[in-house]
């Protein structure tokens, strides 16, 4: 039974299933891209606490408190054909991101951001700064320090920021639309087919989007909340 | 002139409001006992000369000043060779007992750290070569000891500093472990300083004692002073006072 099939028997369109497709994609682009801009930011306010921090953690957490469509707003005042960056990335390299797969990359990452950043931030934390004092001492330098001792002791909260940070972003609605539109085939990510579906009155196809959605959620909260902390009881 | 003691620091420390220590330090001696109540700043004495607590502490080992480079800027901690066996192990919990013990080999380099037969008689001399397959929280505590000290040892430390070392490891081997440890500084070179409360431990391996209580170096001496050669008092003459 090919995916097509499959896809046929629950009464979804081939616009549906590239849309799952693109939300996945597009959730996994964003979710790497959040683990190599947050995870720096989320160690330095954690193990670095300066007179900056505060001001560093509100501006990472923003996007979770804002709507996500001010957040969308935000990046296409910025992002889009007349707004400062978008007119650069145009005219020096051709390139435009809005209305295109790469501006929704762009907003669902920004808007996963502060539930990755948060989780590693709490995550760091937790590692008993003894443990890297006492691998200084025998020799580590501090890039050594960070590979072989906090990382590994915060894996488990790492991992449960990522998967928060990847079902965010695989389920961004407004800011996406904001930036990216709702082109079926094109833009068009499941939260925004679902949309559609209702809007139209498909119950079957909005039922098995919606389904499909929440059954990945859940999952990746499941194992989310099975992983922390619960690996080395003995000593944190 | 300058007389270049074994080892030597002149610390002065306000760790609070209400405490401050003052501890001008020196022994000729390789081992030397830090000794005194809880509390009297024995454990942040250690901190200070390891540079774990960030401070001004002037540190000569064998006239060599080690806290500082030859242009007076701090030497970071990694590079400091200062070895330290902590009250609380501090083994790495998301490591088995090998790599806690081998951990700092790796970082040491070409020629400096020890062969593989040199570390695997460590391991065997301090009787832990059954240990090594273990993880970290199947090991007990006079278990976890063991591999704390190896793996200080292994850093190929100038300096070995110890609080408590042994106090988890029962009274029939500790002995036999701080005998080990007191042949194994001896032929590496290894100047070695050991917060202890026990006056049998002192009598056995050091070479020199600090009377330490309240932030203040109340007597310095050898063991024999404080404790006579036979029988052990708990308190020093100077307590008596």
């Amino acid at each position: 039974m090919s995916l097509s099939s499959i896809a046929a028997a629950l009464g979804m369109t081939s616009d549906d299933l590239s849309a799952l497709g693109l939300s996945f994609c597009v959730a996994a682009l964003a979710s790497v891209a959040v683990v190599l801009t947050a995870t720096p930011l989320a160690w330095y306010v954690a193990k670095r606490p300066n007179r900056f921090s505060g001001i560093l953690i509100a501006l990472g957490s923003l996007p979770l408190v804002m709507p996500p469509t001010v957040t969308g707003y935000a990046l296409l005042v910025i992002l889009g054909r007349n707004g400062l960056v978008g007119r650069f990335l145009e005219r020096t390299f051709g390139y435009v991101l809005v209305f295109h797969w790469t501006g929704a990359v762009l907003a669902a990452a920004v808007c996963s951001f502060p539930l990755y950043f948060l989780t590693a931030r709490a995550a760091f934390a937790g590692v008993e700064p003894n443990f890297e004092q006492a691998a200084r001492m025998m020799g580590c330098r501090e890039i050594d320090v960070f590979r072989r001792i906090t990382v590994p002791l915060a894996l488990p909260g790492l991992t449960a920021a990522f998967l928060l940070g990847f079902v965010r972003a695989l389920g961004d609605f407004g800011a996406t639309l904001m930036v990216a539109g709702n082109i079926p085939g094109r833009t068009q990510t499941a939260a925004m087919a679902l949309y559609d579906a209702a809007i139209l009155g498909e119950a079957a196809r909005a039922r098995n989007l919606a389904a499909m959605l929440s059954v990945v959620a859940l999952a990746a909260l499941w194992f989310a909340g099975r992983t922390p902390a619960a690996r080395f009881p003995d000593r944190i | 002139m300058t007389v270049s003691h074994m080892f030597r620091a002149d610390i002065r420390h306000r760790l609070s409001d209400r405490f401050d220590l003052d501890l001008p330090l020196r022994t000729e001696a390789r081992v030397t006992a830090l000794f005194g109540p809880s509390g009297a700043g024995k454990t942040s004495a250690l901190k200070l000369i390891a540079g774990w607590l960030k401070s001004d502490t002037p540190t000569y080992l064998e006239g060599c000043r080690i806290d500082r480079d030859r242009f007076g800027s701090a030497v970071a901690l990694y590079l400091r060779r200062v070895g330290m066996v902590f009250q609380d192990d501090l083994l790495f919990p998301h490591l088995d007992a090998a790599s806690n013990a081998s951990f700092a080999r790796r970082y040491l380099a070409k020629g400096d750290g020890l062969s593989d037969s040199d570390f695997a008689r460590l391991v065997e001399k301090f009787g832990a070569s059954s240990l090594m397959e273990k993880p970290v929280r199947a090991l007990s505590g006079g278990e976890r000891q063991r591999i704390g000290l190896i793996r200080a040892l292994a850093s190929r430390p100038r300096l070995l500093l110890c609080d408590e070392p042994v106090s988890a490891i029962d009274r029939a081997s500790r002995f036999q472990v701080l005998e080990t440890l007191k042949a194994h500084v001896e032929a590496e070179g290894i100047v070695m300083l050991q917060i202890t409360h026990d006056p049998e431990e002192i009598l056995r391996i050091a070479g020199h004692v600090w009377h330490i209580d309240s932030g203040r170096l109340i007597a310095g001496g050898p063991p024999e002073r404080f404790f006579g050669s036979f029988g052990c008092s708990e308190r020093s003459p100077w307590m008596k006072m």
